[in-house]
């Protein structure tokens, strides 16, 4: 729990200390920064956790931050608090890839949940991101007949309609997938269609 | 510099019209002379005729009308003619000889006559103040008191003449005495009221113009014929002696037509007697030392009807352009819309015009002679009024002051004072004009005024909802946030009591932040009426600057303030000059944020000036304020926001206008716009406040 950190910036006094005692009560470790630019000083993207931040502060508003965030390529979940007047900023902001927004006045349990599952959701990518780190470092030890075979095995096909498409035996195929579940550091054929497809997803 | 030449042509009529018929007073004397012989006619002839019979010696009528003439003599032309009244009861008893009277006796029977009466018209004039109009029933019912009593008098004085003379016995005395009073009495009674009633009637009353020009025609006739007498006299007949020495009568006629009719008659006057005269030395007398003598007497008779042609036609001209003038300035007091009033040094009021009449709603018969303190507020001394007239530097200084009318309803008025007069016998003259309706206009544009600028405060908080609500959302996000914290707290077995202890503590806190917020704006749009209390400079720029905050913090615009230390205090509605500044605050924001200015801030400014006066000034670094626009900045409707009214420098003119202030534009274009109003110091003491420095 304690390597997940939620980051509230806010330039209101009063609002900041607020969100941190709230999230701090629900058993979070907060970290609270003055302003956008701050934060971007002092954080670092391998962090895990979420962002807690006003919409509307002067200088370097949310959205300014959310756009930041984008082109220095850090995928650190944010959650906007929008008052009176700012929700259209929120949709450009979601729209910018921000991860959820809430409306003041504040529902702590909507803030609450919110910063869950943007916690959850950091952890998933994370996990998953590090994982596809992980199997294209291996993908690319494969030969270009294992990935051939590879490929078609993500589609479903069983061995003979493989051995048939590529013109080659059934032993052979056999041969190739027992090569690839050793490469990949897969178990089942079931864990190796899923790896296929994590691959495929990412586009390679 | 107009009323000094009012006063200057008031002076001379209100001498002529109210002096009291001073003795012999301003009539020429010759117009004296045939009054008193009218007079001494009329007496004898109203004594012979009314006489019935002797009573123990004494002439004794039923009813004697004498008396009635010369107290109406008495009362109508002054003391003046005592000698005409001892002359006509001497002549009395001398030419109607119905019983024969020493002349001793006689005179001193008249002289007791005469100073009764004198005495007793003294007292009514003088002391008693009577009207001889005899227009209150007050001035009738003293002058039947005062006239019996002095027929009483001087019926006991005649008669005891008498007796010491020899001429009744000392036993009839009382008899005598009693019938004479009734008889005198009487005639006074009822002759004197008759006369003095006839005298203001006729008074007004004019010949028609047909009887004027025959009455004309038979004078200038009469004044022929007297030349023609008078030559006739002196060649007419065969004198023994020189003729020269009758020579003298011609200076009658030429006397008489000259004083009539002024130069233009003495010179026909003059021609006709040496036409005359020439005729006549033809025919009778040759010798060149005889016509030598005539001629030079005839140089005397014209040197002399000429001048006093000239002077009687000078002072008829004169007479003409005083009663012209006084007729001219009449008719401009009865028409004038302010009231105008004079006053005697002693305080007495001596003559009003209609429009005080109107003002005060009294007749001026009632407000002649009455003290003008009466008129004026109480405590307002009238020696203040004539230390304001008396006191070059005030000459011409209005007053405005609030006068109660006889229904009790209370008129504001503003007054003048004016001096004139000879040195010991100043007079002065109060213009005074009603100001209610001005004051109404005032009062009314004030409350215009008021509603305008409330108006434009609900406006101005309008356009700042934003910024409000977003400043009101982030106390009762902190509390909300807190409270959920304490109530989580609350949930756990053994909640942390520093942590509750801080929750709680906080939600207090922010409560009453946002309670500030509300009751700061609240106070800002009521509509109030106009409150001006001493307030130091500080507060109004304070709470000024805090509504101003909440959006430049919002907009990341700074504002700086600062106020100068120990400034004095001013007198001024503190929710309106704040309004002032807020819109002066947000006109900047507005402009440092449309410039896209890496520098945004705001200066304010509080200093003294030298004149006793405090300078604010709101600076910002905008692009400040187009030339074309700056002459017309402070017309209502003028704009350059999209949205804007455009009432806001307008109305924040007025405000500061009302405040006897001033609101300008005293930057360049292009620099930044600055703007600075003045209030004026209310207390030269200062404020023990220190200045602010932020």
């Amino acid at each position: 729990m304690s390597d997940r950190t939620v980051f509230v910036v806010d330039d209101d006094d009063a609002v900041r200390r607020a969100l941190r005692f709230l999230l701090h009560t629900a058993g979070h470790t907060v970290e609270v920064f003055l302003s956008a630019s701050a934060f971007l000083e002092s954080y670092e993207p391998d962090r895990r956790g979420c962002l807690v931040l006003d919409i509307r502060m002067p200088h370097m508003t949310g959205l300014d931050l959310q756009n930041e965030l984008n082109a220095r390529g850090w995928r650190i979940p944010a959650i906007f608090i929008t008052g009176h007047g700012t929700v259209p900023i929120a949709i450009a902001a979601m729209k910018a890839g921000a991860f959820d927004f809430i409306e003041k006045p504040l529902r702590d349990e909507a803030l609450l949940e919110s910063v869950e599952r943007a916690l959850g959701w950091d952890q998933t990518t994370r996990e998953q991101h590090l994982e596809l780190t992980a199997l294209k470092t291996r993908a690319a030890i494969l030969t270009p007949r294992e990935r051939e075979v590879l490929e078609l095995v993500a589609t479903g096909g069983p061995n003979k309609i493989i051995a048939r498409r590529l013109g080659i035996s059934f032993r052979t195929v056999e041969l190739h997938r027992s090569h690839i579940l050793e490469k990949m550091g897969a178990r089942t054929i079931s864990e190796l269609i899923r790896i296929a497809i994590l691959l495929q997803q990412d586009g390679s | 510099m107009v009323e000094g030449t009012m006063h200057r042509l008031i002076a001379p009529m209100l001498r002529g019209s109210l002096s009291r018929a001073g003795p012999l007073g301003r009539r020429p004397f010759w117009s004296n002379l045939a009054t008193a012989a009218g007079y001494i006619v009329a007496y004898l002839a109203l004594d012979r005729v009314s006489f019935l019979w002797a009573l123990h010696g004494v002439d004794v009528t039923p009813w004697n009308p004498p008396p009635g003439l010369t107290m109406t003599l008495l009362l109508v032309k002054g003391l003046g003619y005592a000698p005409a009244i001892v002359l006509a009861p001497l002549l009395s008893s001398q030419l109607l000889p119905l019983v024969h009277v020493p002349p001793l006796v006689g005179m001193a029977s008249a002289l007791v006559i005469a100073s009764g009466y004198a005495v007793a018209a003294a007292i009514l004039r003088y002391a008693l103040q009577v009207d001889i109009r005899l227009w209150r029933a007050r001035d009738l019912a003293l002058l039947i008191l005062v006239a019996t009593g002095a027929a009483g008098f001087v019926s006991f004085g005649f008669v005891a003449i008498y007796a010491l003379a020899g001429l009744i016995q000392w036993r009839d005395t009382v008899e005598a005495a009693v019938q004479l009073w009734i008889g005198d009495a009487i005639g006074a009674v009822v002759l004197t009221p008759a006369l003095l009633v006839a005298r203001d009637r006729l008074r007004h009353v004019r010949l028609p113009r047909g009887i004027r020009f025959w009455l004309g025609a038979l004078e200038t006739t009469a004044q022929l014929l007297s030349i023609a007498i008078s030559l006739f006299v002196i060649f007419g007949f065969d004198h023994d002696s020189y003729p020269f020495q009758l020579f003298y009568l011609v200076f009658l006629p030429v006397v008489w037509i000259a004083a009539r009719r002024g130069l233009g008659g003495a010179c026909w006057a003059v021609l006709l007697v040496q036409l005359g005269l020439i005729a006549a030395l033809e025919f009778q007398y040759k010798s060149p030392e005889i016509i030598r003598t005539f001629q030079l007497l005839m140089f005397a008779v014209a040197t002399t009807g000429l001048m006093l042609g000239a002077v009687v036609s000078e002072r008829q001209r004169v007479s003409r352009a005083l009663s012209d003038s006084q007729g001219r300035l009449r008719a401009i007091l009865d028409t004038a819309r302010d009231g105008v009033l004079t006053i005697h040094k002693s305080g007495k009021i001596e003559s009003v015009n209609p429009a005080i009449e109107l003002l005060f709603g009294l007749p001026a018969r009632v407000l002649v002679e009455r003290p003008v303190s009466d008129l004026l507020p109480a405590g307002h001394a009238f020696e203040r009024l004539i230390w304001t007239a008396r006191a070059p530097l005030m000459r011409g200084a209005r007053e405005e002051l609030d006068v109660r009318r006889t229904d009790g309803s209370v008129v504001p008025i503003e007054l003048t004072v004016g001096q004139f007069g000879d040195p010991g016998d100043e007079h002065y003259t109060l213009v005074i004009r009603d100001i209610s309706q001005r004051r109404q206009a005032e009062a009314n544009a004030r409350a215009h005024q008021l509603e305008l600028a409330h108006v434009s405060r609900v406006s101005l908080a309008g356009e700042m909802a934003s910024a409000l609500a977003h400043e009101l959302n982030q106390p009762l996000t902190a509390i909300a946030a807190y409270g959920r914290g304490c109530l989580r707290l609350l949930r756990q077995p053994a909640p942390e009591p520093l942590l509750m202890k801080e929750g709680v503590g906080q939600i207090v806190e922010q409560a009453e932040r946002a309670g500030d917020i509300i009751s700061r704006l609240r106070e800002f749009v009521t509509a109030g009426t106009t409150q001006r209390s001493v307030v130091s400079v500080e507060t109004l720029v304070e709470g000024a600057v805090a509504l101003a905050q909440i959006e430049a913090t919002q907009n990341g615009v700074e504002i700086r303030v600062h106020v100068a230390p120990n400034l004095p205090r001013v007198l001024a509605d503190r929710i309106q000059i704040e309004q002032v500044l807020l819109n002066l605050l947000r006109n900047g924001m507005e402009a440092v944020l449309t410039n896209g200015a890496s520098e945004r801030l705001l200066s304010v400014d509080a200093r003294e000036t030298s004149s006793q006066a405090i300078e604010v000034s709101v600076a910002d670094t905008g692009p400040g304020v187009a030339k074309e626009l700056e002459d017309r900045l402070f017309e209502p409707f003028v704009t350059t926001k999209p949205l804007g009214m455009g009432l806001g420098l307008s109305i924040s003119r007025s405000i500061i206008e009302a405040h006897d202030g001033q609101l300008r534009l005293i930057s360049k274009a292009g620099a930044g716009a600055v703007f600075a109003f003045d209030l004026p110091a209310y207390e030269h003491v200062r404020s023990p406040e220190t200045g602010r420095h932020e």
